[in-house]
């Protein structure tokens, strides 16, 4: 249903900063799609950058059989204590480029 | 679909699907080696390659098992999904969209938050919780749902706060009562109509006098073990009283779906190994409509004002 570091990232947010553009239902679902996806992209490069090479199959493989388990934090928390934090910020960074991104030109309405 | 903003959108994610790929060249490769990239194709957004992460993230939404349990929806839950699936603006007939995604993407990481927040106040729940797990869960609930919930009201408490619900049959709204008059729909007829009378009787001496109120407390009904309560054999008839239609949460936690019940009946017994049950509208909100049964905390409810609706809590459909 989610991933493991769902609850981090801010997914649940998506909703109140998509409301401000006029998007047919079809746009938003692929809009939120999209913001979604480069939110992954974000973590997974924390990921690959936190875990020493040698740890990434493994990784990745255990995450593929059970995207949810928090226990891809427990061991991520071994390589650096504070990545539930840096799951939090990345995510931020991420979210906000994307908005930007998606927003008007300045000067357009 | 050509607005400026989801083209703005594509193009943002395709520059940082290039940007991943090329910082990550080497991983990507050891990974492919290993068998680790992910064969799944499906979550392709238009116009836009899965990359290699985005496929196992996304696909992490959905696991076989759910993709063949949306196939097999049975009409009632299919038709809950559809009319849900509207209100959430996704188009029902769209099975990519609710293979990837479930069928809600606007309100599922709430439910996906609120289930993710229990499942780490109380990995490995048990029928009686400890003081401070009560207050986590009942605190969450409080946080999500915005439902006061209760482990103990009144100095009163059921046996448990956490169990296995299971299907139950309709109940007798009034002397007479059929399943049609429950529903014209006869797939709500599947589950039946108890033989007797519910522990506290019918809701209404007769169908003139029957009230929107009484239907809605009959389709969100569960049964409660009220007479294994603590301090039942001593205050049976004041719990009597006090049980009678009282108003619960429950929710499911490996889903976080919640519905708001009253307990308009007592049971089931000890011996069948579980500790509610449920109508037929109770699991669908719940989201065990497929199974019929599965794990459930019960909260009893703080609203003296009567305010909060019975029925699946909005912001934690669907699925």
């Amino acid at each position: 249903m989610s991933t493991f570091y769902y609850h981090l990232a801010g997914f649940h947010t998506h909703d109140q900063y998509l409301q401000e553009f006029e998007l047919s239902p079809t746009e938003y679902r692929e809009v939120l799609s999209l913001l979604e996806q480069a939110i992954h992209y974000a973590v997974a490069d924390l990921i690959l950058t936190t875990l020493p090479g040698e740890q990434h199959v493994q990784f990745f493989r255990e995450f593929q059989r059970e995207p949810y388990n928090l226990d891809h934090l427990r061991v991520l928390r071994q390589y650096h204590p504070r990545i539930d934090e840096r799951i939090t910020v990345v995510a931020d960074h991420a979210r906000q480029r994307f908005l930007d991104a998606i927003q008007p030109p300045s000067g357009m309405v | 679909m050509n607005s400026r903003v989801h083209q703005a959108a594509v193009k943002h994610v395709r520059l940082i699907e290039r940007t991943f790929e090329r910082r990550h060249r080497e991983a990507r490769k050891t990974l492919r080696k290993h068998g680790v990239v992910p064969a799944f194709k499906g979550a392709t957004v238009a116009g836009l390659s899965t990359g290699m992460f985005a496929g196992p993230v996304l696909a992490a939404h959905v696991t076989p098992a759910q993709t063949a349990a949306v196939t097999y929806e049975s009409s009632l839950q299919q038709s809950l999904i559809t009319k849900q699936a509207q209100v959430a603006g996704i188009d029902p007939d769209s099975r990519r969209v609710l293979a990837v995604h479930g069928p809600d993407i606007t309100l599922a990481s709430r439910a996906g938050l609120f289930q993710r927040d229990l499942q780490e106040a109380v990995p490995n729940p048990q029928s009686l919780l400890d003081e401070q797990q009560e207050q986590a869960v009942t605190g969450l609930i409080d946080q999500h749902l915005n439902i006061p919930a209760k482990a103990e009201l009144e100095g009163i408490r059921l046996n448990a706060v956490y169990g296995i619900i299971a299907g139950e049959q309709h109940l007798p709204l009034y002397p007479g009562d059929t399943l049609a008059n429950h529903s014209s729909d006869p797939t709500k007829h599947l589950t039946g109509m108890v033989p007797g009378l519910p522990s506290w009787g019918y809701f209404a001496p007769s169908k003139a006098q029957l009230t929107q109120k009484d239907i809605e407390r009959e389709r969100y009904y569960i049964a409660a073990q009220t007479f294994l309560a603590p301090g039942w054999r001593q205050n049976t008839e004041k719990m009597y009283q006090w049980f009678k239609y009282r108003k619960m949460v429950m929710v499911n936690p490996e889903t976080g779906q919640a519905v708001v019940v009253v307990i308009g009946d007592g049971g089931p017994s000890p011996f069948t190994g579980r500790t509610f049950g449920g109508s037929n509208e109770v699991l669908i909100g719940l989201g065990l409509g497929l199974k019929r049964t599965g794990p459930v905390y019960a909260f009893f409810v703080d609203d003296p004002e009567d305010q909060i609706p019975l029925g699946p809590v909005p912001s934690t459909q669907l699925q």
